[in-house]
């Protein structure tokens, strides 16, 4: 009986509570020393573990809760006053037993000697310290006073007789000798039924397994001659049963220990035990007056022990009947939380979530059941009533059965007055922490993973947030920093804010620091507002420590916080004032299993989006097209109140092919090719040193459709991802709901823009978004971050290159694009002209043999069924010899902005894909298709490679496809390649490092391919520097310029041969 | 002496070990899931459990020739479920995961009783199908059962470590 798991469980449980209140105990008393209620308090929660620990043969953890509970005593007896040592001790020794009771099979094996020891000479070297010290000879005094001396004990019973009584134990000698040895004390108590257990709530077997936590039982006796003997009493049907127990506890402790009056117990003394026969004399009934003087006093009680000074008073007016046995306050607390207690029981958490999982199944049913039963409700009245009654109870259980596993957020503030208290200490910084809401619930799992999260960004706040006292005072603050823990509900989720009021993140360092740690580039944080500079703390791999202390340089940033939170479907939000303070708020669900969700509807498939991360919803009319739709950047925006965010269709984020494209896409494809061709213009005027005619700003479009009339409204999605923010088209918005959230299986976890799926009402399954991986894969987030905030002008500065596509099918579905700069020529033919030879087309042409290259052939695209009798080719520049392409007829030449996703359609020959007029147009690589199928008409380039090895080129290129591109080229022939992004990073990189050779774009954010030149040619170090601009701008008068301004050629994008070629004469 | 559960797609008859089944059902409504593989057919709604239905013709070069509305499902056991079985030692070990996959078929066959030594290796002339998922292969009369290995066409359904984006 005395090693049952389940008890041992049950003890660890009940140590664990104890320790949790033992900490906020000790820094209670930090600052006041002199609360008695809490110096009480603490060492029954010490002595409780230890005597539970003695009993499971937890040897070490006793022995640790032993020398704690010594220093308490001391503390308790006024004998000495717990200073800051002290208390460092004590927290010492707690941080042992929380680790022994973490792992109670090992906690014997845990060195404890160092907090032993110290603990040890505090209680005795304080003692010693102390030189007036008269606690130790004043104690055994005080005792004397108010009770009877010990010899008076037997007159007492005898005067007593007809109230006592008296039974006889017979104890076995092996237990006196375990109790000698063990150093216990010895009672004989006695207890009544009804009175002192079973009003409490208790049952016989609580009773004892309580006693057994306290000490050790050794015999007990029940006397049932009580019932009858004492008739006509109040208490007549109370049973009476005497035990003898034998426990650590000092006697003037025990009584209180068991609960039960002083008088119902008698100390026994191991020497006045012959043969183990006890003779015990106790109250036989309940006295109906105080008795205090009838009181049998502890037959000895060993000076050295003694725990209350002042007894007298309170013992006198708390000795009346049925009132609580003593006057602490704290055995008042203890026993009404062990009431509490026994209301409650342990249900293991595994068995809690599958009750919860079975509520949300239970609440899927009924969704599914309301929605059947609404049709036939119309037939039978008293159908309906029923499924009300069946919504509102399934609705109330679901949510009492999410309340069992909620707890209180000061299960995780609890532990952190002594983190802050550390950190202070070792920082050497005055803080006080204040929390507030620690009562506010969260689901256990959010509780769980909010601990570390919340951890470490209070060790930030102390380190980087709050300054040193000096510097506080120098700033006109007091000394003491405040750091605010606060938790509160707010629309229907619970905020936990961490503020502080120290220097406020400076966002100018963070934005320099991540500029040097390669985080970001100068450019982009000069566009950057205040608020996107301090979030840069959230960046991976950013630490904001100027030196790393071992408080926060842990290698754990803030990104991981951020994400875990953001894994348990909150977000963080960070406010910050330089010199006032930082404030962090986290917006957490109450629970995970069930999440709020949109519902939306795209491409007619629902999916799910967490209300979490929704900021408002947007209703976009055909009117309001012009003034909130644009293009930046290659990019679909939309204007919202000042800010650009990147706008994307939910389906085509997702991959879905849209069945039609919306009214709203169609505008802005005008606005694209409108918006090119006047860049082009734009250009063009600006490079010939004219005023800008054209006012109009960017997202204007001239000429207003009739179509626009009958365009419909779209309905767009504010996203929040960290700070930046998107717009999402949904088809239609189907309603909120609380989903429950299965997680994604594992077949399909790859796909990270979905965090799970459900089930819907009406049984279907739908995916939940997971914007932070949509926004990630559709890789809507570095770049947007960069133009959200940025003023319109500055929008308008940055400049993409737009590419004259000649668009064109192969009579198959698909479409075509090929760059016009490099092609000659386009013609039609007969097909009857073209001759076969050896397996290859031939065509006679303009006097030559031309080469036919058929498409089907050489990249992985469609065949034609059938081709017409006339069709086109496409002949390509600068061919060795003749070659041309054949394809079924030329649609459109467009000048435009192209968005070759690097995810998009690849291929052999394919350079990428965009979207042109709704339709999916593949971008040929025209050097790559005859690589394939007509090598020999290719110019080859012969490279010296020594030479190739020796020179390194650098590419200033701001688009990423010509980035990709022009590098592949390069060092496919073996050359060393750089890239960088602008004009003045090329620069840059120019004057840090040696090239051979520089590429420049023309067209640039930040600093154009003229001002590149301009500034090299000015200084005499790159005056001689082989400038070559690549570009696809091919006006004349622009080249003239150019070459004015000191390139040394000027060469068209995406003509590899002659790229090469150039490069290669350049070299030599 | 082991049950199989056999079934057609296309021109072929497979089979799979009875006790790695749990149902056979009808291909309800299914959920398609954007930028899965293209053997996924979608998720499925089974009584609460979310199920991913897979189309096993793929990687048996077979196609399923029946309508949509006509086609079966055979819902097989997960991790959790077998391990009970593998613990009573009366499966071998299998790779399936611990979410329930379902693969769709044309149309259920009959259920035959197979002795062990019936099973005869993959001939090396199967051509059709791949063998990887194949564990064995059954004469029945004139019939020939392919066994199908679900481990492995289960393991297969798992995406790499490497990202699909």
């Amino acid at each position: 009986m005395m090693t049952d798991d389940d008890m041992l469980v049950g003890f660890l449980d009940e140590a664990r509570e104890h320790l949790s209140t033992i900490e906020p105990d000790l820094l209670t008393l930090e600052s006041n020393p002199k609360d008695q209620e809490t110096i009480n308090r603490l060492f029954r929660s010490v002595h409780s573990i230890k005597g539970g620990a003695g009993f499971f043969g937890l040897e070490t953890l006793s022995k640790m809760a032993h020398v704690m509970e010594n220093l308490m005593s001391k503390a308790r007896a006024g004998g000495l006053t717990l200073g800051q040592t002290h208390i460092d001790a004590l927290l010492s020794g707690l941080d042992k037993l929380n680790q022994m009771v973490a792992e109670p099979k090992t906690s014997n094996d845990i060195d404890i000697s160092n907090e032993r020891d110290h603990l040890e000479s505090l209680a005795e070297g304080k003692e010693a310290a102390a030189a007036p010290a008269p606690t130790p000879s004043a104690a055994p005094a005080t005792p004397a006073a108010p009770v009877p001396p010990p010899v008076a004990a037997p007159a007492v019973v005898e005067e007593a007789e007809r109230t006592m009584k008296t039974s006889e134990f017979d104890l076995p000698q092996k237990e006196i000798e375990w109790v000698a040895q063990h150093d216990m004390n010895l009672y004989a108590v006695s207890v009544y039924l009804n009175r002192d257990i079973m009003s409490k709530g208790k049952t016989p077997y609580q009773f004892i397994s309580d006693l057994e936590e306290l000490g050790r039982f050794v015999d007990s006796y029940l006397d049932t001659d009580d019932a009858e003997s004492l008739e006509g009493d109040v208490d007549e049907e109370d049973l009476r049963f005497t035990f003898v127990f034998a426990s650590i506890m000092a006697p003037a402790v025990a009584a209180e220990g068991l609960a039960v009056r002083e008088d119902q117990l008698q100390h026994l003394k191991l020497a006045e035990i012959k043969d183990g026969k006890v003779r015990v004399t106790l109250p036989a009934k309940v006295p109906k007056k105080a008795a205090p003087a009838a009181a049998p006093a502890p037959v000895a009680a060993p000076p050295a022990v003694i725990p209350e000074p002042e007894p007298e008073p309170e013992a006198e007016s708390d000795a009346l009947p049925l009132s609580p046995p003593s006057g602490m306050g704290s055995s008042k607390v203890l026993d009404t939380k062990k009431v509490k207690t026994d209301e409650s029981i342990r249900v293991g958490v595994a068995k809690l979530n599958k009750l919860v999982d079975l509520a949300g199944e239970l609440v899927l049913v009924r969704n599914q059941l309301l929605q059947a039963g609404e049709k036939e409700s119309k037939k039978s009245s008293s159908l309906m009533s029923i499924l009300q009654g069946l919504n509102m109870v399934t609705t109330e259980l679901q949510e009492e059965i999410l309340n069992t596993r909620m707890q209180a957020v000061q299960t995780v503030f609890g532990k952190f007055p002594r983190l802050v208290r550390e950190l202070g200490r070792s920082l050497g910084k005055d803080i006080n922490l204040v929390t507030e809401g620690g009562e506010v619930e969260l689901d256990k799992t959010v509780l769980e993973a909010l601990s570390d999260p919340l951890t470490h960004m209070i060790r930030n706040t102390a380190d980087h947030g709050i300054e040193m006292p000096d510097e506080r005072k120098q700033a006109g603050k007091i000394p003491q920093g405040k750091l605010l823990l606060k938790a509160y509900h707010e629309s229907g989720q619970v905020i936990i804010e961490v503020s502080d009021d120290g220097r406020g993140i400076d966002g100018d360092a963070v934005a320099a620091s991540a500029v040097k740690k390669g985080v970001l580039t100068q450019a982009d944080a000069l566009t950057m507002t205040d608020r996107e500079k301090q979030n840069l703390i959230f960046h991976p791999g950013f630490s904001m420590a100027k030196q790393v202390s071992n408080v926060s340089g842990r290698g754990v940033g803030m990104d991981v916080v951020r994400s875990n939170i953001e894994q348990i479907g909150g977000s963080v939000d960070l406010r910050s004032k330089a010199g006032q303070g930082t404030s962090l708020k986290l917006t957490l669900p109450l629970t995970m299993a069930i999440v709020s969700c949109l519902i939306v509807e795209s491409e007619g498939q629902r999916f799910a989006i967490p209300q979490v991360n929704l900021e408002e919803l947007v209703m976009l009319k055909p009117e309001d097209y012009e003034e909130m739709l644009g293009y930046v950047q290659d990019r679909e925006v939309l204007r919202l109140r000042g800010d650009l965010l990147p706008l994307v269709s939910l389906a085509e984020g997702l991959g879905i092919k849209e069945s039609q494209p919306k009214a709203y896409r169609t505008f802005l494809r005008q606005l694209n090719s409108q918006q090119a061709a006047d860049e082009r213009k734009r250009s063009e005027t600006k490079r010939r040193g004219e005023e800008r005619s054209d006012p109009r700003p960017y997202y204007n479009l001239t000429d207003k459709t009739t179509e626009g009339k009958r365009q419909e409204a779209v309905r767009v999605l504010i996203i929040s991802v960290g700070i930046n923010k998107v717009g999402v088209v949904v088809n239609s918005i189907v309603g909120s709901e609380e989903i429950v959230v299965k997680p994604m299986p594992e077949y399909l976890q790859h796909l990270t823009f979905f965090s799970g799926a459900t089930i819907l009402g009406d049984g279907t399954v739908a995916m939940i978004i997971d914007t932070l991986g949509f926004v990630q894969h559709n890789q809507l987030s570095l770049t947007e971050q960069r133009m959200q905030g940025r003023s319109l002008e500055q929008a308008k500065k940055s400049v993409e290159e737009a590419q004259s596509l000649l668009i064109f099918d192969n009579g198959t579905e698909e479409r075509f694009a090929i760059t016009i700069p490099l092609i000659q020529r386009v013609d039609e033919i007969e097909l009857s002209q073209i001759q076969r030879v050896s397996g290859k087309d031939y065509l006679e042409y303009r006097g030559e043999q031309m080469r036919l290259l058929h498409l089907s052939d050489y990249l992985d695209v469609g065949k034609p069924e059938k081709r017409s009798e006339k069709t086109s080719i496409i002949i390509p520049k600068e061919t060795h010899m003749p070659v041309g392409i054949v394809i079924n007829r030329v649609i459109d030449t467009k000048t435009m902005y192209i968005d070759v996703s690097e995810g998009a359609i690849h291929g052999p020959g394919i350079l990428g894909s965009t979207l042109i007029d709704g339709k999916i147009t593949l971008l040929l690589d025209l050097y790559a298709l005859l690589e394939l199928g007509e090598p020999d008409a290719l110019h080859r380039v012969h490279f010296n490679e020594s030479k190739v090895k020796a020179s390194k080129i650098l590419v200033i290129e701001d688009t990423p496809l010509f980035q990709t591109i022009v590098r592949e080229y390069l060092s496919s022939v073996g050359f060393e390649v750089d890239v960088e992004e602008n004009g003045k990073l090329g620069v840059e990189a120019i004057e840090r490092k040696h090239y051979d050779l520089v590429l420049c774009d023309i067209e640039m954010p930040v600093m154009d391919g003229f001002d590149v030149i301009r500034t090299l040619r000015a200084n005499e170090k790159f005056r001689d520097l082989k400038v070559i601009a690549l570009t696809s701008l091919d006006d004349d008068k622009l080249i003239k310029e150019g070459l004015a301004a000191g390139f040394n050629e000027w060469m068209i994008k995406l003509d590899k041969e002659k790229m090469l070629a150039t490069v290669n004469q350049y070299l030599n | 002496m082991a049950q199989v559960a056999t079934f057609h797609i296309g021109d072929e008859l497979f089979g799979v070990d009875i006790l790695l089944t749990k149902e056979i059902g009808k291909l309800q409504e299914i959920t398609e899931v954007p930028m899965a593989p293209d053997f996924f057919l979608g998720l499925m709604n089974l009584r609460g459990q979310v199920v991913t239905v897979m189309d096993p013709g793929v990687f048996l070069d077979q196609k399923c020739q029946v309508a949509p509305e006509e086609r079966r499902l055979i819902i097989l056991k997960n991790k959790g479920e077998l391990d009970d079985l593998f613990r009573n030692d009366l499966i071998e070990e299998t790779s399936m995961s611990r979410d329930t996959l379902a693969i769709v078929i044309d149309r259920i066959g009959d259920v035959v009783e197979v002795a062990d030594e019936d099973i005869r290796p993959t001939p090396p002339n199967l051509s059709v199908v791949k063998k990887e998922f194949v564990s064995g292969i059954i004469q029945q009369q004139s019939k020939l059962i392919i066994l199908l290995d679900m481990g492995a066409l289960a393991k297969r359904c798992i995406p790499k470590e490497e990202a699909v984006n």
